[in-house]
């Protein structure tokens, strides 16, 4: 589509003074835009100059509308010499190009120079028109939306995933071009700033067409990495999810609308590097829960819930496994709950009931409404009331038919040429997950072409970061894939081939060692690149899973009269089977004992518990290597979930992949405590790092040092990973981040994950302290450091209140019993291994590892920190408004010679406690998505960039008063409902009654005690001490966060994406208050640029704000410094909670409004 | 030790402890060894090199903000700060607040930049630190310079301009402003004693009383920052007061209110030296013509004035009382019957010169 754009240039304010003898300045502006340029008139001696131009007409294609930004350019007339640069401004048009978007882009905009930074403002108005296209051959991508949001955009319904998009651009650096010797440094770096502009207009523009070629509307997740290569050019990779959106209709209209809708709404299964809104989720609903038992009346006893649930049609499979995950949570199934999940699962049917249950549950329970508002219109045909004892009578029953292996087809899906590189005994078991996995997929009914088929995606990975609920069927563990390459000069930017082609090879291994856990995606998959002179390090991560890509709800009971047709299939017995095992799970545990007891494939019959996400997804027997499993804690009958953390494990994976590429498995189980949100207790930020001196010597020699020692590194920042939360008693880990540097002296890896305890993994073991000891004395010193382990680990578990649940987690006799029997029915005799002894070696060096595990950076109370969107174990709910977002940089040199571990170490530590320090004030807080970038500029330096947003936990909020102000009567509640929730298990499954119940009261009893009361008294007193703090009011003006949502506020509208590279330089450093000032201003104007965009958009925050890059490089002796940011992010608006929302039209908005408060 | 060390938030956070240290002039280790010995890393389990990271930034942010902070109403068009209104309010209201003692020596000095750099002998004497002193000065010299030619209310000017919100910080200001634009002499050594306070009494009720925003002026358009000049040229009217016939008049009427209230002594006292009381209090009034005279005010107050009932160890309750009167007891002169306007112009001035004779009537 061409369009035309149209510019008015109003005025400007603020501009610095040009001639020094008026102290004035004689302005005008050139708008250029593709290679056209036009100009203002010179407004004569003003520092504040009015043009009020006419409309500047540019007719454009609508190739250069997505890839050049318009370019606005401030200047100083000169008569005789030529005029003087005072500064830019790039204005991004793709906002105005997608429907529904601001059709106006205005406000006032920062006058950046390279040079000078913001010398004051110019106010402009953008419109553009486009023209519907009259070549109806030409494919554009003039439309297609990107988020950087990794996770569904609030507002929005995932239709369809179409699969991952990527691509690459590549061009020379102008920094590097023969004419930078004669160039200003100034028109230098606005080369580079408009090239890189155009390049990533570029990229997006073609991964549009990628995206329309694969029939999808938007990318989700999309990121853009600039790989700054040098000499051999500069290289902006795009990768992102393409997938089909459909807007929800308006909230206000649905059933559940009467409450507003807030931002835990969200329907997000946290996936690997989330761990985000089932936490909510979860305890919301124990809440509500909590909340019905006090007001019984409320709820309605209708006929229709449990029938629904029973209902074997799958049309409402989410909705089935939410409803089970409220079962779970408050077992007894008891009407109350089931009428309330009902009510959110056809909100079309049964308005009154959702009306009728208090406001606060339907505005808690409303995030379901996301899912279902298209859920089948047609109610279920099989509405027989039944109790729900009845219907687990029934279904008791049905287990049986599972126990068929699963009849997916043989596996005949590609066999890739990586998977001829894994080795033998990798490939050897792909095999067989593969055929589960195949018939994973195969179950889900097709119910219309446009179905997906993630067999034929040939990169089954996805970048988002959080799914739908129902996505994710299974967890596998993170894989990753690194390879070395010495870079060469790229011949034709034309054809990136070499580019290409290595990130195929990567994306071609990290599928490989996907499918060798028995996975077939790859979700939270990101790519990072490392360069240091001629070497680059590519890597890639993720987290191997199983997903159903079929997720529309629409199409569902289509399926469902297909299948109830074809019933005799087998593939769809079992899915039934499912769908019924999803609501009572007891008898589908046994049905899964069956099933394991005859051999047959574990995971297809395994239930939709919320825990089986956790379940491998193999067969233990044929497990990808050797590993520890051992029974899930909370279905315990199923035994299917493995020890994550192994040491063996990792021995036996390093020796066998080929030393470039290191492939790993870990179990990261993060959905499923949404069902137990009691043991979730806290959580903490893990950073670990290991620097090993690199040998400098040649590329190629390097390259292969590197490779050498990589997964070595690797192995060995797992094994510190795993010691650390072990020493905390946790057993999960979230978020998982990894990054390796390549430095000129060193290779870093650092890894940063949040720790958390998950209930149906075992709990950690205890660490024992192993050495050779060969003297009494050090005998001694091993027992003295035994002992301060334990009171560490003792500790650590008062802190994160993990006590109550400790034992818990440790079968009772009995039920270990009647597991051990079932082990040994499926081979499971790993499981017998080193399951309780943890072993930590201690050598003549002990001090540096065990101490550093010891003397840890306490955080402060009431902070608390994570790398996740939403902190696990507190409500987001709480998380009242944001407070800060915050960028710090540190850089220093670093003792390379004797005391490199402790100085590693001890610069992490500074780095944590000046960040403790700088928002000591916030608390009570949580400092959210904190994201560490290490590079190594210098032979001998670090830097460290530390982002993330300081988010205010507020439980002043009535609803936690309640839970604070009845802790016993709530506790006592608890127990009840769990005692009566066991007693319908003992009905069902008829075994094992009296240990089970017992048992499983205790536990709850507890946790239920320790989570959900000592957590909120405890942040209840901090917050009472604290309330006097500066900080309890909201912060207004532009927000900018990291993360995917705006804490305290509903995302009412998306605007479009933000994204620009910034260059900055100085030559009078010291002038500016050396290089940190520098770099501090330099960051301000960044954001202030970037505040003045959204502004400008209409939007009044920025989420899924990202600083992808940050190269600061300066020579103190010539007083110069360089440096270059690169930040994203998706700019929108947000209505607080409890504001009316009211979205004022774009006509009215005022063309000189500023987005910062005016002084009054 | 470190190359690199910055914080940046998108909003802008104050520490505001720093702050005031910052204001007060102290260098970085100075503001840090404060905050130290406050136990601001007890708290929190930081090192003292955190509290330093920490303070640089702030100290370089500061000094960033510090351009704003001298031309407040740029705040709000700016956009690289993202500042928070309560915030903004607080920053710019303790930026613009001053020790008293250290104005008490700027006031009467010449706003000359030659003094600015003389501001040593200030901090000496004060015992405040030169960079505070500095601040302080070129506070007011900015103040000054914006407001000294405007139109209109001093108070609301300085608000309006300096984005002060406070009543009082503003009349301060105000009084300040007033004192400087008559070269007020509050430097002499018979002045010595006066606290800054004394001043500002004395000047907002001058401001209140006798400029153009007094009720009793009609003229509101113009300047507060001056004397209400038809009042001046009234207060010439007064001089008749000093003819013999009614100084006898006068002292009659008040010693006879008196009698009962003072001591023999004082009585006497005061029988003697009437004349040439009333004759100065009177001179300081038609004085106030003339801008010389002006400037010598609280000179001339002190002086002719307090002086010598000082001397004569009269107490603040006899002071009150023999202001009064003397007020009073001028009003029954015949004189007043047959110029019935000088009874304002009379008013007018006792009351606020009483007022300013007894807030400078102590040690």
């Amino acid at each position: 589509m061409p369009g035309k754009v149209k510019v008015k240039v109003v005025a400007a304010r603020g501009l610095p003074v040009m001639d020094r003898s008026t102290d004035l300045t004689d302005a005008f502006v050139e708008i250029k835009f593709g290679s056209e340029v036009q100009k203002t008139e010179v407004y004569k001696r003003s520092l504040n100059p009015q043009w009020n131009s006419e409309w500047f007409k540019f007719e454009v294609e609508d190739e250069v509308l997505q890839d050049e930004p318009l370019e606005l350019r401030v200047l100083d007339h000169d008569t005789y010499s030529a005029h003087d640069a005072i500064g830019k401004v790039y204005i991004d048009l793709n906002p105005l190009l997608v429907k529904e978007s601001p059709s106006v882009i205005t406000g006032w905009f920062p006058i950046y120079d390279t040079m000078h930074g913001i010398r004051g403002d110019l106010n402009v108005l953008v419109k553009i028109d486009l023209f519907s296209d009259f070549n109806k051959f030409r494919q554009s991508s003039c439309g297609i939306q990107f988020f950087c949001t990794a996770e569904v955009p609030s507002g929005y319904r995932l239709q369809y995933v179409h699969g991952f998009v990527e691509e690459l651009v590549v061009n020379d650096d102008p920094e590097y071009q023969w004419i930078d010797k004669i160039r200003t440094p100034r028109s230098s770096n606005e080369a580079r700033q408009r090239l890189f502009s155009k390049m990533s207009g570029q990229l997006a523009r073609k991964i549009g067409l990628k995206v329309l070629e694969m029939g999808g509307s938007a990318v989700i997740g999309y990121k853009q990495c600039f790989d700054l290569e040098g000499e051999s050019g500069i290289v902006i990779r795009g990768i992102g999810t393409a997938v089909t959106l459909a807007k929800l209709r308006d909230p206000q209209v649905s059933p559940l609308g009467a409450s507003p809708l807030k931002d835990y709404q969200r329907p997000i299964v946290p996936a690997l590097y989330i761990s985000m809104p089932l936490v909510i989720t979860s305890n919301t609903q124990s809440h509500a829960h909590r909340r019905s038992l006090h007001l019984p009346h409320s709820h309605p006893l209708t006929p229709v819930p449990s029938n629904t649930l029973t209902s074997n049609s799958h049309s409402t499979k989410m909705s089935t496994s939410v409803a089970h995950t409220v079962e779970n949570n408050s077992t007894p199934s008891s009407p109350r709950q089931r009428s309330l999940t009902i009510s959110h699962t056809h909100p079309l049917t049964a308005p009154p009931m959702s009306k009728s249950s208090p406001s606060d549950h339907s505005s808690e329970r409303s995030h379901f409404a996301f899912d279902f508002t298209y859920s089948s219109p047609v109610p279920e045909e099989n509405l027989a009331p039944s109790s729900p004892p009845v219907s687990h009578a029934r279904s008791t029953t049905s287990p049986m038919k599972v126990t068929g292996p699963p009849s997916g087809p043989p596996n005949n899906r590609r066999s890739s040429d990586s998977d001829m590189s894994t080795p033998p005994k990798g490939s050897s078991l792909a095999g067989s997950s593969g055929s589960g996995s195949g018939s994973g997929t195969k179950n889900f009914p097709k119910p219309c072409s446009q179905q997906i088929n993630i067999e034929l995606m040939e990169y089954p990975l996805f970048t988002m970061t959080s799914f739908p609920p129902g996505f994710i069927i299974h967890i596998g563990g993170v894989v990753a894939a690194r390879s070395i390459k010495l870079l060469d000069k790229i011949h034709n930017p034309e054809e990136p081939e070499t580019r290409d082609a290595w990130w195929n090879e990567v994306r071609t291994e990290i599928r490989s060692h996907t499918r060798a856990m028995g996975c077939h995606a790859v979700i939270g998959y990101c790519e990072l690149t490392s360069i240091c002179d001629e070497l680059i390090l590519l890597s890639a991560t993720g987290t191997a899973a199983k997903v159903n890509l079929n997720l529309d709800q629409y199409l569902q009971p289509k399926a469902n009269s297909q299948q109830l047709v074809s019933a005799g299939d087998r593939n769809l017995a079992t899915e039934k089977e499912r769908d019924q095992g999803k609501k009572l799970f007891v008898d589908v545990n046994l049905a899964n004992q069956m099933t394991l007891r005859s051999g047959g494939s574990s995971e297809d019959g395994s239930p939709r518990f919320a825990c089986s996400l956790c379940h491998i997804p193999y067969k233990p027997s044929s497990a990808p290597f050797p590993i520890n499993l051992s029974q899930c804690a909370c279905c315990r009958y199923v035994h299917v979930v493995y020890l994550k953390f192994n040491k063996d494990f990792w021995f036996l994976m390093i020796p066998i992949f080929p030393l470039e590429h290191v492939v790993f498995g870990m179990c990261f189980s993060p959905c499923f405590y949404y069902i137990f949100p009691l043991f979730l207790l806290h959580f903490f930020l893990f950073l670990y790092r290991v620097i090993r001196p690199k040998i400098n010597s040649k590329a190629e020699a390097n390259a292969k040092e590197i490779s050498d020692i990589l997964p070595f590194l690797e192995y060995d920042l797992h094994n510190q990973l795993m010691n650390k939360l072990k020493m905390r008693s946790m057993n999960g880990l979230f978020g998982l981040k990894m990054q390796f540097v390549v430095g000129e002296s060193m290779l870093i890896g650092i890894a940063s994950a949040t720790g958390a305890y998950l209930v149906p993994l075992p709990p950690p073991p205890v660490p024992r302290l192993l050495g050779q000891i060969t003297s009494e004395e050090e005998n001694v010193a091993l027992l003295d450091l035994q002992k301060k382990l334990a009171e560490q680990i003792q500790r650590n578990k008062d802190l994160y209140q993990l006590t109550g649940i400790d034992f818990s987690g440790q079968p009772s006799p009995h039920s270990v019993y009647t597991d051990d029997s079932d082990d040994e029915g499926s081979d499971l005799e790993l499981s017998a291994g080193n399951k309780d002894t943890f072993v930590l070696e201690v050598d003549d060096t002990k001090d540096d590892n065990i101490q550093a595990m010891l003397h840890d950076t306490p955080h402060p109370a009431g902070m608390d920190l994570c790398n996740t969107e939403t902190c696990p174990g507190i409500q987001s709910r709480l998380f009242s408004h944001n407070l800060q977002m915050f960028t710090q940089v540190y850089r220093r040199k670093i003792d390379l010679e004797q005391h490199m571990k402790t100085d590693f170490k001890e610069f992490f530590d500074g780095v944590y406690r000046r960040l403790f320090f700088k928002l000591r004030r916030m608390i009570p807080c949580c400092l959210c998505n904190l994201v560490f970038s290490v590079d190594a500029p210098e032979e001998d330096e670090i830097e460290v960039v530390v982002t993330g947003t300081c988010v205010a936990i507020d439980d002043s909020q009535p609803q936690s008063k309640a839970v604070t102000d009845t802790p016993v009567s709530s506790s006592a509640s608890n127990k009840q409902l769990l005692k009566s929730a066991n007693v319908s298990v003992v009905g069902a499954s008829g075994e094992n009654v009296d240990d089970m119940m017992f048992q499983m009261e205790e536990v709850t009893e507890g946790s239920a005690s320790s989570a959900l009361h000592k957590v909120p008294k405890i942040k209840a007193e901090v917050l009472k001490k604290k309330q006097s703090q500066v900080f309890g009011r909201t912060l207004q003006g532009i927000q900018i966060t990291p993360l995917a949502y705006v804490p305290g506020a509903k995302i009412e509208k998306y605007i479009g994406s933000y994204n620009f590279f910034f260059i900055r330089e100085t030559t009078s450093v010291r002038e500016v208050g050396g290089v940190c000032g520098f770099m501090q201003k330099f960051i301000m104007e960044v954001l202030a640029i970037v505040r003045a965009h959204v502004s400008s958009l209409g939007g009044n925050a920025l989420v899924a704000y990202n600083l992808t890059q940050c190269v600061l490089l300066t020579n103190e002796h010539k007083n110069q410094s360089q440096c270059l940011i690169n930040v994203c992010g998706d700019a929108v608006h947000a209505v607080k909670e409890g504001e009316i929302t009211a979205v004022i039209p774009e006509h009215v908005r005022k063309h000189s409004d500023s987005p910062i408060y005016v002084t009054t | 030790m470190s190359f690199v060390d910055v914080f940046v938030g998108n909003y802008i956070v104050i520490d505001f402890e720093l702050y005031h240290l910052w204001l007060t002039g102290r260098s970085l280790n100075e503001c840090c060894v404060a905050l130290q010995q406050r136990g601001v890393l007890q708290s929190t389990g930081a090192r003292y090199e955190e509290l330093v990271s920490d303070t640089k930034d702030s100290f370089r942010l500061f000094a960033n903000i510090e351009q704003l902070l001298k031309w407040p109403t740029k705040f709000g068009e700016q956009h690289l700060y993202q500042i928070d209104p309560v915030t903004q309010r607080n920053l710019i209201e303790n930026y613009y607040k001053f020790d008293d003692v250290v104005i008490r020596e700027i006031l009467g000095r010449k706003l000359s930049t030659k003094n600015r750099n003389n501001l040593d002998d200030v901090s000496d004497k004060t015992r405040i630190p030169l960079r505070s002193c500095c601040r302080q000065f070129d506070n007011v010299k900015r103040v000054f310079k914006t407001v000294e030619e405007m139109p209109g209310s001093l108070e609301r000017n300085i608000k309006t301009h300096f984005c002060i919100m406070s009543d009082e910080l503003a009349k301060k200001y105000a009084a300040i402003v007033f004192m400087a634009n008559h070269r007020f002499e509050t430097g002499k050594k018979r002045l010595s004693h006066l606290t800054f306070d004394d001043f500002l009494f004395c000047t907002e009720h001058m401001i209140v009383n006798w400029s153009y925003s007094a009720a009793e002026c009609d003229n509101h358009e113009d300047m507060d920052v001056d004397l209400d000049r038809m009042f001046l040229q009234e207060l010439r009217d007064l001089k008749i007061l000093t003819e013999k016939e009614f100084l006898d008049e006068h002292r009659n009427y008040l010693m006879n209110s008196l009698k009962t209230s003072l001591t023999k002594k004082k009585l006497t006292d005061l029988d003697d030296n009437f004349k040439n009381l009333s004759k100065a209090i009177i001179s300081i009034a038609y004085g106030l013509n003339h801008s010389k005279e002006v400037k010598n005010y609280f000179v001339d107050v002190v002086e002719k004035v307090i002086e010598p009932f000082m001397m004569a160890m009269w107490s603040e309750d006899d002071m009150v009382k023999f202001l009064n009167l003397y007020k009073d007891s001028g009003l029954r002169l015949s004189v007043f019957r047959t110029l019935p306007n000088m009874v304002t112009v009379w008013e007018r001035y006792m009351n606020t010169f009483n007022k300013c004779c007894l807030k400078l009537y102590h040690n």
